[in-house]
C-alpha cells in the first residue's frame, strides 16, 4: 500500500523533472538546429524542428565577422582575458585567504570583516567611477582595462581562508623545522591542500570573466581589445534578421563554456552550495 | 645571566612577531591594492561625482544635491527616473515570487531519493553558466513574433499569439521568462544545500505519524526552512533590482521605454548621453536600495542566518 503510494508519487516527480528539463534544455536544441537551418527552411510556419546540417552558415558566419575584425581576435581576446585574469585572481585572493587564516598581524579581524562588506557593493555602482579612473590612468581600449579590476576576488579571499584553516597548524610547525620559508610552506604546501577550492574559484572567475558583458562593453569600444560576448552583441545588430547566423555565432560563444562546465560540474556545483550556506 | 637571556629572548620573540606581522602585510597587499582602486575609492567617488554637472570631458560645475532634487522632483528626469523604478519595481514583483517558489518546488522534487538525481540537477542548472548575449540571441528568434517557436506553438494550441519582445506589456514578461530561465537552477542549487540541512528525522517521524505531505512541509520543512529561504529571496531581490544585460540585449529599453530599469537607465544616461554626474546620482539611489534591503537582513534574520552558517562550518571536519 504504502509502496505503491510512494511509486506513484515519484511517477510525477519524474514526469515534471522531465518536462522542466526538455524546457530548460531546448533553447540549446534550438539554438544548434536554427544555426544549422538552410535559409528557406528559416522561416517556415510550423517551423521544422529537425536540424538540416547544413554547415555552411558556420562559414558564412566565420567570413562575415563584425567590426572588421577576424572572429580569431574575438575567441583569442576572450581566452587570454579570461585566463590571465582568472591566475590573476587565484594568486592574489589565495595570499590574502593564507594572510587572513594563517598568519597573525594587528587589525587583522576588523580588515577581514570590512573586506567581506566590500561584497555589498553592486558592480553598478563602479560603473561610472571605474570608467574615470581608466580613462585618466590611458587603460581605455587596452587589455588591462578587463583583467586588473577583476585581479581579486572578495568571495575568492573568503573561500580561500576556509580552505586554508582546515589545515592543522601542526604542519606548518613541522615545515619550519625542516628550514621551510613561509612563502614556500604557502606556495608549494598549502596550495597543493587546497585544490579542489582553488579549482572551484578557479571555475567561477573564469566562466565569469568569459561572460562578462556590460564592463567590456563600456571600457572596449574598438575592435583590437573586444571580446566574444561584446562582438556578439555588434554582430545582433549588423545580421538583423540573418537568424541561422546569428545562431551560429551564439552556438559558437556557447560551447565552449558548457563544455567546461560538463567537465568541471561537481566542482562547481559544490562550490556554490558551499559558499551559499555561508552566504 | 638567566635574566639576560630571558631579555634576549623576549627580544627576540617580539622581532619574529613584527616579521609575522610584516609578512602579513605583504601577503594581503596586492589583493588589497587593487581592492583599494577598484572597489573602496570608487565606492566614495561616485558619491563625489554625483554632486557635478560634468560630461567625462570638460569642466565639471558643482551643484550640491541639484542632481538628487533633479532625479527626484525635477521634470524631465524625474519622469524618466520613476517611470525607472516603477518598471524595476514591476520587474521584481513578478520575476521574484516566480523564481522563487519553481526553485524551490524544483528542489524538493529533487531532494527526493530519486535515481538520476544529479543528471536532472545538471540539466536544470546549465543555462545559469552559458552567456547572456550568446543566449539572449536565441530566446529573441523563440520570441520572434512571426515565425518564432513560442508563437508557433500557442498557434498550434489554438491560443491566440503574443508579440512579446515588440509589445507592451508582453516584453517585460518575456524579460522576466529569459531570466527566470537563465537563473532558475542556481537557487534550486541553493534551496537544495538549505534542505540538506533540515532534518530528516523529525520529516520521517512527522509521516509515521500520519501527518500528509502537504503537513510535513508547512509545519515542519517550510519553518526549518526559512533562513535558507530568506536568504535566497533577498539575493534574488538584489539581483532583481539592478537587472540590466537582458534588457539591453532583449529589448533596449523598449518598446515605448515599458522595459527601461534602473540600471538600464543608469546605463544610458552615463555611457550614452554622458551625463556623468547625474548618472552617478541615479548610481548612489540605485546602491542606497540595496544597500537598505542588505541591512533589513541583517536586522531581522541576519544573526539567525549567520548562527546557521557558523553551524555548518564546524561541522564540516
Amino acid at each position: 500500500m504504502k509502496n505503491t503510494r510512494l511509486r506513484k508519487s515519484f511517477f510525477w516527480t519524474y514526469l515534471i523533472l522531465t518536462i522542466v528539463l526538455i524546457i530548460v534544455i531546448f533553447p540549446f536544441y534550438w539554438m544548434i538546429v536554427t544555426s544549422l537551418s538552410k535559409p528557406e527552411n528559416l522561416f517556415r510556419v510550423p517551423p521544422k524542428l529537425l536540424p538540416d546540417f547544413n554547415f555552411k552558415n558556420y562559414l558564412d558566419m566565420w567570413h562575415n565577422s563584425p567590426e572588421g575584425v577576424s572572429w580569431w581576435r574575438y575567441i583569442a581576446n576572450t581566452i587570454f582575458v579570461a585566463s590571465v585574469t582568472t591566475l590573476l585572481s587565484l594568486i592574489n585572493s589565495s595570499l590574502a585567504g593564507f594572510a587572513f587564516a594563517k598568519i597573525k598581524f594587528p587589525g587583522k579581524s576588523k580588515l577581514f570583516m570590512f573586506i567581506l562588506g566590500l561584497m555589498m557593493i553592486p558592480g553598478e555602482l563602479l560603473l561610472i567611477p571605474n570608467y574615470v579612473t581608466l580613462s585618466r590612468i590611458n587603460w581605455l581600449n587596452s587589455y588591462q582595462a578587463l583583467i586588473i579590476p577583476f585581479g581579486a576576488s572578495v568571495f575568492g579571499i573568503f573561500l580561500t581562508r576556509q580552505a586554508f584553516r582546515q589545515i592543522p597548524d601542526e604542519l606548518w610547525e613541522a615545515a619550519q623545522i625542516d628550514g621551510c620559508s613561509i612563502g614556500r610552506y604557502f606556495w608549494s604546501i598549502a596550495m597543493h591542500i587546497i585544490r579542489p577550492t582553488l579549482l572551484a574559484l578557479a571555475l567561477f572567475v573564469f566562466l565569469g570573466s568569459w561572460n562578462a558583458f556590460m564592463w567590456p562593453l563600456i571600457v572596449n569600444t574598438t575592435s583590437k581589445y573586444m571580446v566574444l560576448e561584446v562582438a556578439l552583441y555588434s554582430f545582433i545588430g549588423a545580421e538583423g534578421t540573418n537568424w541561422n547566423l546569428l545562431a551560429a555565432a551564439a552556438t559558437m560563444a556557447t560551447i565552449p563554456v558548457l563544455i567546461i562546465f560538463l567537465i568541471f560540474q561537481n566542482q562547481f556545483i559544490e562550490g556554490i552550495s558551499r559558499g551559499a550556506v555561508k552566504g | 645571566m638567566e635574566e639576560g637571556l630571558e631579555e634576549k629572548l623576549l627580544v627576540s620573540k617580539r622581532k619574529r612577531k613584527i616579521k609575522e606581522s610584516l609578512t602579513g602585510y605583504t601577503f594581503i597587499a596586492p589583493a588589497l591594492l587593487i581592492l583599494l582602486i577598484f572597489a573602496i575609492f570608487p565606492t566614495l567617488y561616485v558619491f563625489y561625482l554625483s554632486t557635478f554637472n560634468w560630461s567625462m570631458i570638460g569642466p565639471k560645475t558643482f551643484l550640491g544635491l541639484q542632481n538628487y532634487i533633479n532625479l527626484v522632483f525635477r521634470m524631465p528626469y524625474a519622469k524618466d527616473f520613476w517611470h525607472a523604478v516603477f518598471v524595476t519595481l514591476e520587474y521584481v514583483a513578478i520575476s521574484v515570487p516566480i523564481a522563487l517558489s519553481l526553485s524551490l518546488f524544483l528542489a524538493m522534487l529533487l531532494m527526493k531519493p530519486i535515481k538520476l538525481r544529479s543528471f536532472f540537477r545538471l540539466g536544470i542548472f546549465i543555462a545559469y553558466v552559458t552567456p547572456f548575449v550568446a543566449t539572449s540571441i536565441v530566446w529573441m528568434w523563440i520570441f520572434n513574433s512571426d515565425y518564432g517557436l513560442l508563437n508557433s506553438l500557442l498557434r498550434a494550441l489554438h491560443l491566440p499569439p503574443s508579440t512579446w519582445l515588440l509589445g507592451f506589456p508582453s516584453a517585460l514578461f518575456a524579460i522576466v521568462i529569459y531570466t527566470v530561465w537563465h537563473d532558475v537552477g542556481y537557487s534550486t542549487i541553493l534551496f537544495m544545500a538549505g534542505l540538506t540541512s533540515v532534518s530528516k528525522e523529525l520529516q520521517e517521524a512527522a509521516q509515521i505519524d500520519g501527518a500528509t505531505d502537504i503537513q510535513v512541509f508547512r509545519r515542519i520543512t517550510w519553518p526549518l526552512l526559512s533562513p535558507t529561504t530568506f536568504y535566497i529571496f533577498v539575493i534574488s531581490l538584489i539581483g532583481a533590482s539592478k537587472m540590466f544585460t537582458p534588457v539591453l540585449v532583449l529589448t533596449y529599453g523598449g518598446p515605448y521605454g515599458s522595459t527601461q530599469t534602473i540600471a538600464f537607465l543608469l546605463y544610458h544616461e552615463a555611457f550614452s548621453n554622458w551625463n556623468t554626474g547625474f548618472a552617478s546620482s541615479i548610481a548612489v539611489v540605485l546602491f542606497v536600495i540595496i544597500f537598505i534591503i542588505t541591512m533589513i537582513q541583517f536586522k531581522s534574520t541576519g544573526r539567525k542566518v549567520f548562527y546557521s552558517g557558523e553551524g555548518t562550518e564546524g561541522e564540516a571536519k
